[in-house]
């Protein structure tokens, strides 16, 4: 498994076909469109009409369009303000500070308006954890706001039928039933997801006060409850610790995705890349994986160990008696584990070497998945080691109610059952999705007199609920939020609310108040203004007055509070005797996070659909994740559908073979399957949550003894993994490995930093041009790049990128300007993985430009390689001609093609970046390094009376990667950090010897596998 | 002067043409929409955008 040294040597292979040599991967390199794509066609089937005649007609015809057209698409009345908003500046983006709710994290966010219309979320600069990224769906979140499907007013069932209503029926209604359930005393269940937010939390209280009997309960599809529950075990506390994971020298994630989807992505990959700096020297950080899912952080890990997820205890427990030897953990070995699970002997022994040598500067990370005996275990290898010195004194995370768990559920549900529960409000949640079947929770649901379910879109929830009430979007409302000691964000409106849809907690202040009329559209700003006056104000003994102080709240999105972190509990090492092993005979499912769609919640999103997964690089789908291995064993191969039994439940699964996956052992991934959503998210997938049951309490997301029994049927999976493959070989007679992918370990860069320094050619058969202003160049940090994903969605938002469907995507014309080619290298059982952005490079020979006929595609004066929609003709020469296969071509106009055009339906078009053309049929697009960017920076400079240098400029991937690993910008000038990465020793250039003269500079990612 | 003859082809391209021109002129003076443009797609809801008073914007992006 270990990495090649020199980058020329090793062979890298993107999927296993490729890596078998089968005929058909080759066919796939050598071709630059799929089959199907440009079908030959058969002459004898042309029509018999002449040459001659066809231009006849062909002129009628035009004259008849011509004199037809009296309305183009994109005619339109365009008049300026009448009376301009105070706030507003036309052509110039306002900025506002709020919270991101898509998850329980709470990041602070940026969102960019223009003309009073949102368009781009990015993270807060200011804020302390975030510190300006957020995630995949952060930056998506953006198309769930103009969601043409969001539900638009509130609804109940009458006579059988959903009918509209208005809020103030509703409302009275609601007062009425939750009145008669407090006289009655019944209870009054109310469903929301993680709490984030202290005002809520008082909300709730309240609402419980006027009607007793009210209970709150909140869940999660993957909850942190194991590892809240473990922490309180192994150490009697209740404040769950904040990780210095820049400080972690060594760092051992067991079935931990913390550079994917556990925890905070965007904090903890820029604190873990801060120590894969090559421009801070070679004082890196060591990564092992003990996992069995590829997930995104196993595909960065130095060294990666293959261990399933009911054998992690063992693992864990092993290392703990090595590192500390005791009576409760004699029973453990981890030479035995170690040979029962066909581990490398070697990498085990430098893990445990480098744990114990860096002691107090390691961190052992279990992810959410893994049951809270894995947690308790990794608390006390953690405690063992000293390795609490890296759980931060000044910060801890800040619980509200814990959530609830299996045997709650069961007691809710047989209440409901009984008829003691007189209504259930859902408040934002979607628990018939997400509940295991077993549990009955929808037959329960009949059972309840009043069902409520306040939400954005339709879902199966509010399929089966009385009330169906809309709600804002997080751009639209109020809010402020707290997940941390010593940091409060305040969350605000961007925009009024399109629809007449409210807030949850504007909401629960009526029903509170008990009076229908008392709406107003400032109700929840007052209570939380009011809360701010009364309760944090105070504390932060401000010299402003409040006013001042609550202004300068939200200008800032955040502020830093007095709360302190309560003092570290010391681990109880005892605890270990209570500790089972869990391993089991036989294939053993994980139930796992997926990277974009969240919980299902996103399930409409259909930039978080087409974002391929990092490993298996499949979109539009889940599957049923198989080694080769077990594959092989089992007689299936990609795509053969296979029925995956656990007990009585069962589920029928596309098999996706992944090359490094844990033998014996199958992935599938919840979130998808959805029957009520939208037009984009219905039905994509295949609803995994069937496999759950409400007896697996321990372990819900791991499940032995499964087996899995090929059904003879075969299914699509539209993965991106194939296309855009850059051949290997330039010209047949010419075998030369191109050096796509080039790596080394640390230790040769320690050794000789310009070990991968060659010789450069400068053969050019045109006059070089010489760029003496600014010229623009970027440069990618292998080291830091976690293939995350999130450039991707930041560039789909700024630029306007259509979304193209499953089949289109299946047929390589995914519209995506920069994406993410991961390549394998090593053996399929475990191979070493390596991400690299690609994009449009920008080449100084640009081989697109010389081909173009119609001259569409030039180049810039600051070294910019330019499109002009309007002169495509649609040759495609240009992408055809491109080595780094970047030129996306609109085939179709997608946004009309994809899912009955629902991109063009109100209000979707208003998500569009003014500054960048909405492209249509026909035309070739690519990464324009954000032009529209670039001109802003121009302008500001011409504004000022100054010399424009291009500091400042920042492109859209570049903005939103939390690595921190794209940089951008003048290359002529010296001061700046780019001019420093592209002389780097290690840095180089994708093709270089072709002399296309690419303006992406690559840094060599460095494996720190070397022992110390 | 020597007669100048269009010859069969040319007389039919020029007859076609000439009858799109008739039909075209014709047709732009019949109060009906081509299928050219495609109609924008609308709910039944009116959608307008709208700052909320109490929002407070940044006077630096950060």
């Amino acid at each position: 498994m270990e990495p090649s040294n020199t980058n020329h040597e090793s062979r890298y292979w993107k999927s296993l076909r490729e890596y078998h040599n089968d005929p058909a991967s080759a066919d796939a390199k050598a071709h630059e469109f799929a089959k199907g794509v440009t079908d030959e066609f058969d002459v004898n089937t042309l029509s018999p009409m002449s040459r001659k005649q066809f231009l006849g007609a062909l002129a009628a015809s035009a004259a008849f369009a011509a004199a037809g057209c009296n309305s183009y698409r994109d005619k339109g009345e365009i008049v300026p303000y009448n009376k301009k908003p105070e706030e507003i500046t036309l052509g110039v983006a306002n900025h506002y500070a709020s919270t991101c709710t898509g998850c329980a994290e709470a990041c602070g966010i940026l969102v960019k308006t223009r003309e009073g219309r949102p368009i781009k979320v990015d993270g807060n600069p200011d804020h302390p954890v975030n510190k300006g990224s957020v995630c995949a769906q952060g930056q998506a979140s953006i198309l769930n706001l103009y969601d043409p499907e969001r539900l638009k007013d509130p609804m109940l069932v009458s006579s059988g039928i959903l009918t509209k209503t208005t809020w103030k029926v509703a409302d009275t209604k609601l007062i009425a039933a939750f009145t008669a359930a407090a006289n009655q005393k019944k209870e009054i269940a109310l469903i929301t997801h993680s709490l984030t937010s202290p005002s809520l939390t008082k909300l709730l209280g309240e609402f419980a006060a006027k009607y007793p009997g009210a209970k709150h309960y909140a869940y999660e599809l993957f909850d942190g409850g194991a590892r809240q529950s473990a922490w309180t075990k192994s150490t009697g506390g209740t404040a769950l610790p904040v990780i210095a994971w820049e400080k972690a020298n060594v760092v051992l994630a067991v079935e931990s995705d913390f550079l994917g989807y556990d925890g905070n992505l965007p904090e903890q990959t820029r604190l873990f890349a801060s120590r894969r700096d090559v421009m801070k020297g070679k004082n890196f950080n060591r990564l092992y994986s003990a996992d069995a899912t590829m997930n995104s952080t196993a595909m960065n890990a130095d060294h990666r160990l293959r261990v399933r997820p009911d054998r992690q205890l063992a693992f864990v427990l092993s290392l703990l008696n090595e590192v500390r030897p005791s009576a409760q953990t004699s029973a453990y070995s981890l030479s035995a584990f170690v040979k029962e699970n066909g581990l490398d002997d070697a990498v085990v022994k430098q893990l445990v070497n480098d744990l114990k040598a860096n002691a107090g500067a390691a961190i052992v990370h279990a992810g959410d998945t893994m049951p809270e005996a894995v947690h308790i275990a990794v608390n006390l290898l953690n405690a063992a080691l000293g390795n609490d010195a890296l759980y931060r004194r000044d910060q801890a995370k800040h619980g509200y109610a814990p959530l609830i768990d299996a045997e709650q559920w069961s007691a809710l549900v047989a209440r409901m059952n009984a008829g003691q529960v007189a209504a259930v409000v859902h408040v934002d949640t979607n628990p018939v999705y997400h509940l295991a079947p077993d549990l009955g929770y929808a037959d329960a649901l009949k059972k309840v007199d009043t069902v409520v379910t306040l939400a954005e879109l339709q879902n199966e929830t509010t399929a089966v609920s009385s009330f169906v009430l809309p709600l804002n979007h997080t751009l639209e409302g109020w809010g402020d939020h707290q997940t941390r000691t010593g940091v409060l964000s305040l969350q605000q409106p961007v925009i009024a609310p399109l629809y007449n849809t409210r807030q949850k907690e504007a909401a629960l202040l009526i029903w509170t108040a008990g009076n229908p009329d008392g709406y107003n559209e400032t109700l929840y700003h007052d209570y939380v203004m009011a809360r701010w006056e009364k309760e944090v104000y105070p504390a932060q003994k401000a010299k402003a007055g409040f006013k001042a102080f609550w202004l300068s709240a939200l200008h800032d999105g955040v502020i830093a509070t007095n709360d302190a972190a309560p003092a570290l509990p010391a681990a109880k090492m005892d605890v270990v005797s209570t500790l089972k092993n869990t391993a089991v005979n036989g294939t053993v499912l994980a139930l796992t996070k997926n990277y974009f769609v969240g919980d299902g919640r996103y399930a409409n999103n259909g930039w978080l659909q087409e974002m391929p997964h990092p490993a298996s690089k499949i979109a539009w789908d889940n599957y049923a994740a198989l080694s080769p291995a077990t594959a092989k064993s089992l007689g299936a191969s990609e795509g053969s559908m296979v029925s995956v039994t656990a007990g009585s439940r069962s589920l029928a699964l596309p098999v996706h073979v992944q090359p490094g996956l844990a033998d014996d052992f199958v992935a599938v991934q919840l979130g998808y399957g959805r029957n009520v959503s939208g037009s984009v998210g219905e039905n994509v997938g295949f609803n995994a949550s069937v496999l759950l049951s409400k007896s697996d309490t321990t372990a819900p997301y791991t499940v032995g003894g499964v087996t899995l029994t090929l059904t003879g049927e075969t299914y699509l999976l539209a993965s991106t993994q194939e296309h855009h493959a850059l051949d290997d070989t330039f010209l047949k007679d010419i075998h030369k490995k191109r050096g796509i992918i080039q790596e080394g370990t640390l230790a040769q860069y320690a050794e000789d930093p310009a070990f991968l320094e060659k010789e450069h050619s400068d053969l050019t058969i045109v006059p070089r041009v010489t760029y003496d202003g600014v010229k623009w160049g970027m440069a990618i940090d292998l080291n830091k790049c976690t293939g995350c994903g999130v450039c991707t969605l930041s560039c789909n938002a700024e630029n306007n990128i259509p979304v193209v469907g499953k089949e289109q995507l299946h047929k390589g014309r995914e519209m995506t300007w920069i994406r993410i080619d991961r390549y394998f290298s090593g053996e399929p059982d475990a191979p070493t993985v390596s991400n690299q952005p690609m994009l449009c490079q920008h080449c100084d020979n640009a081989p697109c430009e010389n081909v173009c006929p119609v001259v569409a595609t030039t180049h810039s004066p600051d070294g910019l390689n330019q499109m002009a929609y309007n002169r495509c003709v649609g040759t495609k020469y240009c992408s055809n001609n491109c080595p780094f296969k970047v030129r996306r071509f609109n085939f179709f106009d997608f946004r009309d093609d994809f899912a009955g055009g629902v991109q063009y339906e109100e209000p979707l078009p208003l998500m569009h970046n003014p500054e960048v053309t909405v492209r249509s049929r026909g035309v070739m697009e690519k990464c324009t390094f954000c032009v529209q960017r670039i001109m802003e920076g121009r302008q500001h400079a011409i504004e000022k009376g100054e010399e424009f240098t291009g500091a400042g400029v920042t492109v859209a991937c570049q903005e939103a990667c939390p690595a921190e690993a794209i940089v951008f910008g003048n290359v002529n000038d010296t001061t700046s950090k780019i001019h420093q990465y592209r002389k780097h020793s290690i840095g180089y250039r994708v093709l270089e010897e072709i002399n296309v003269g690419p303006n992406v500079t690559y840094i060599a990612k460095l494996r720190n596998t070397d022992p110390v | 002067m020597k007669k100048t003859t269009i010859d069969t082809g040319r007389r039919r391209l020029f007859a076609r043409f000439g009858l799109g021109a008739l039909s075209a002129g014709i047709l732009s003076a019949l109060p009906f929409r081509s299928t050219a443009a495609k109609a924008k797609r609308t709910g039944d809801t009116t959608i307008s955008v709208t700052i909320d008073p109490m929002a407070v914007k940044r006077t630096n992006k950060g």
